[in-house]
């Protein structure tokens, strides 16, 4: 052994080194016993706690038991004493550096981080209007051109999003062939995440979307690996349209059913933006010919509410239309506030469009009841707060567009259409924002409304407190075991 | 167009009249600001010997200006102002005229003092009073520069600020706070009068850490508000608010919360006006900043209810930063 001059400061390395050169043979066998002993009860201890998670995950494959699919990191199996520490998902964490990258290696789609994010939100995704140019080989090319819409918020709405999706799935299942050498369980998953990759990156799935995708996943797990793949995907072709029938078509009949009993004439009905749902009760409501009259409280720069204030004109429905800030103004008149939701939360929260919560609270100080319709298809085990938690932070400029046309007319058409420049010298041009380092622009898509500003939720199994969201969800789960 | 002779006071009054009317003057400030001017010229201008006179004129010029424009609760404050001042030099001039030593106000509107008193002579009032319009004339044009030397005492560092719509004052406000401490403002874009892309864009301009949020968002963003700041139109007699539109929901989602809303007002904006019915204040504007005419099928078919300003209710305030 060689004799090593050791200045004062000794690396901890170079200390082990001498440590084990000064011991002698047996206990340098010793010590290498104890460290191989070691390493195979860490080896043993995480199998099992490997099992333990399968078994977990598999019990809970059909339930509704995480929201978010796109979970980059499994949970932290570090060694046995330290808890699994459960980390929000991905697209929660996006101020940590570390987890960016990580994500951005496992993207399908690499997206452009915005230029100026919102500090608030910093946790949050927040990425510049995507681009166009995107055509993978692994992605169908209807999914390409759901995802464009998407993105162009074209289809817009819970249930038409899921729906139209759940047709273009129907087509990418039609077209898809197994490879060779693989079943058509495994491998149609990873097919579809990647799909549904694609689909996330253009916009941010919807709850509806989330609860469907689930589904047909549960679907394909159970299919029998004897079953040939074309009476494999006639199963799967069943299966989604029983989706839809039962949880959008027939859902949404009974919800109408059950709030057409609490509208009566003379009623003064205030509702947020565009719901699918609340526009099926009106028009029926009026066919019933209960007399009463409607009010759209609409929200910038989504502009939703033109839309559903003119199908309600067509039906010939008395209507007055404001945007939020007059609220202060028209709920003394209102009876009842009646909307859709995006999805529901555990605690009773309901996410839906920015700005029913505005309307949520205003109900709440008049004294109004305020009536949320939700098919229990977009209930979710998630617990969230506030609006900070989780949200959809959508494109900048789309604020400074001062022009209050409804999205119908903002759609990108061939035929170049007037559109009345507003050359106001106090407007903010694009170019300017971007320079002013001080300004920032902030456009939420969604926000939360407390439970305790919700009077009742209208769903397909009746009418229920929105605090009962978990009671549901658990007699669901029950029902499918 | 023939030159308007400054010294022709009807005329004077009629021009202010047309433009109040046609809202070219606008705003609680500018509209003080031209009413002290106008009842200057017609103090001095206008021939009389005797305040009751001046008193009578002032009261009908008055009465012109918010015939033209009823929101305007300045012009009667300025007004009041004025008549205030008067009565006050005639006082100093003539004291205890009146036997009835006790208050003067009840004692005239039990009809003591109909047959007004202030008949005496009185050479030096007219400069006198001439005087005191052009101390309220000072105060008017340093009011928000004193509110702002409030700044300090309200505003600290790292406080998130939300604002709605462009008030001058509110925005002297923060720009003095802003030179010595560090803070972040959220302002409200005000739809569809866009008041608060202006008001963001000029906090930007300052330095200060602006972020522009839809009126929609108010309720979301609230939890991480520390302050509200508003402005104010005018100040009602039970301490209520006439503030832009929005101003409402605002101030519901700060009391939702439990957030301090904290208004800036100088005193000329503070009115007796009792808000028996609040649906005097709002100001309805036409309907196409909501609905344009491009969807002329729609409008003829619906209503639209588009206010310009919102009634907040005196509980939702916290605190009334003025002048004085």
């Amino acid at each position: 052994m060689s004799e090593q001059i050791n200045g004062p400061h000794q690396s901890n390395k170079s200390k082990k080194k001498i440590q084990t050169q000064n011991m002698t043979k047996a206990e340098r066998r010793e010590l290498q016993e104890k460290q191989r002993a070691e390493k195979n009860q860490k080896k043993q201890e995480n199998t099992q706690l490997n099992l333990a998670q399968q078994k977990k995950t598999q019990q809970l494959a059909s339930s509704v038991s995480s929201l978010d699919l796109n979970r980059t990191s499994q949970p932290n199996q570090l060694s046995a004493s330290t808890p699994n520490i459960r980390k929000p998902p991905a697209q929660m964490r996006q101020d940590d550096p570390k987890m960016v990258k990580k994500i951005e290696k496992t993207q399908t789609v690499q997206r452009i981080p915005v230029q100026k994010p919102v500090a608030l939100f910093s946790h949050l995704t927040q990425y510049e209007k995507p681009q166009s140019n995107l055509a993978q080989d692994i992605v169908h090319p209807s999914i390409i051109s759901l995802g464009l819409k998407f993105s162009e918020f074209v289809i817009v709405g819970g249930n038409a999003r899921c729906i139209a999706m759940i047709d273009v799935f129907k087509k990418v299942i039609h077209d898809y062939v197994t490879p060779p050498g693989s079943s058509l369980i495994r491998h149609l998953t990873m097919y579809l995440g990647k799909q549904i990759d694609y689909l996330t990156s253009a916009r941010v799935l919807a709850a509806s979307m989330k609860s469907a995708i689930r589904h047909l996943k549960s679907e394909i797990s159970i299919l029998s690996i004897d079953l040939p793949d074309i009476d494999a995907k006639e199963k799967l072709y069943d299966e989604l349209d029983n989706f839809i029938l039962k949880n959008i078509t027939i859902a949404d009949q009974y919800i109408v059913h059950q709030t057409l009993q609490n509208i009566h004439d003379g009623d003064v009905i205030l509702t947020h933006a565009r719901s699918s749902v609340v526009l099926a009760v009106f028009q029926a409501a009026y066919d019933m010919g209960i007399k009463f009259r409607v009010i759209v409280c609409d929200s910038r720069p989504k502009l939703e509410g033109k839309e559903l204030l003119k199908r309600l004109v067509a039906t010939g429905i008395p209507c007055t239309y404001i945007l939020s800030n007059a609220l202060g103004v028209v709920m003394k008149e209102v009876t009842k506030v009646i909307v859709g939701a995006s999805a529901l939360f555990s605690n009773g929260a309901v996410m839906s469009r920015a700005g029913t919560a505005v309307v949520a609270m205003m109900a709440n100080e008049f004294q109004v009841p305020f009536i949320v319709c939700c098919e229990t298809y977009k209930f979710s085990d998630v617990v969230r707060l506030d609006s900070f938690v989780w949200n959809e932070i959508g494109d900048s400029d789309e604020l400074l567009d001062l022009t209050n046309s409804e999205p119908s007319s903002k759609l990108p058409s061939v035929v170049p259409t007037l559109t009345n420049m507003q050359s106001n010298a106090s407007m903010i041009r694009r170019s300017e924002w971007r320079n002013l380092d001080s300004l920032g622009i902030l456009n939420l898509h969604y926000d939360v409304t407390p439970s305790h500003l919700v009077t009742m939720c209208v769903c397909e199994i009746g009418i229920i407190s929105s605090t009962s969201v978990v009671t549901v969800l658990r007699d669901l789960l029950e029902k499918k075991e | 167009m023939s030159a308007t002779n400054p010294k022709d006071v009807p005329l004077q009054v009629d021009i202010l009249c047309d433009k109040l009317r046609r809202r070219q003057v606008f705003g609680s400030y500018n509209v003080a600001m031209e009413t002290i001017k106008l009842i200057r010229t017609v103090v001095s201008n206008s021939k009389w010997s005797s305040a009751t006179k001046i008193i009578n004129t002032i009261k009908d010029t008055s009465k012109k200006l918010s015939a033209a424009q009823p929101i305007e609760l300045a012009i009667k404050n300025i007004t009041g102002r004025v008549l205030h001042l008067i009565r006050q030099e005639y006082e100093l001039k003539y004291p205890n005229e009146h036997e009835y030593q006790g208050d003067p106000v009840l004692y005239r509107y039990l009809g003591g003092d109909k047959q007004s008193k202030l008949d005496q002579n009185c050479y030096n009032l007219k400069s006198n009073i001439i005087e005191g319009i052009k101390e309220i004339i000072d105060e008017l044009e340093s009011s928000s520069h004193n509110i702002s030397s409030q700044a300090l005492e309200h505003i600290h560092s790292n406080e998130i600020i939300l604002t709605i719509g462009k008030s001058e004052t509110v925005f002297t406000f923060l720009k003095e706070a802003a030179r010595s401490r560090k803070f972040q403002v959220i302002v409200c874009e005000t739809a569809p009068f866009f008041n608060g892309h202006e008001m963001a864009k000029l906090l930007a301009i300052e330095g200060i850490e602006t972020t522009l949020i839809t009126d929609s968002a108010i309720f979301a963003i609230m939890s991480r508000v520390n302050k509200v700041i508003l402005g104010a139109h005018a100040v009602t007699g039970n301490g209520g608010l006439v503030a832009i539109t929005g101003s409402q929901p605002v101030a519901l989602a700060a009391k939702f919360t439990g957030t301090p809303v904290v208004v800036c007002a100088g005193l000329y904006k503070l009115s007796l006006k009792y808000p028996y019915d609040t649906d005097e204040f709002y100001m309805p504007m036409n309907p196409d900043s909501a609905i344009n005419f491009e969807n002329g099928d729609l409008i003829e078919k619906v209503d639209v209810v588009n206010p310009y300003f919102d009634f907040v209710s005196p509980d939702l305030v916290s605190l009334f930063i003025t002048n004085v």
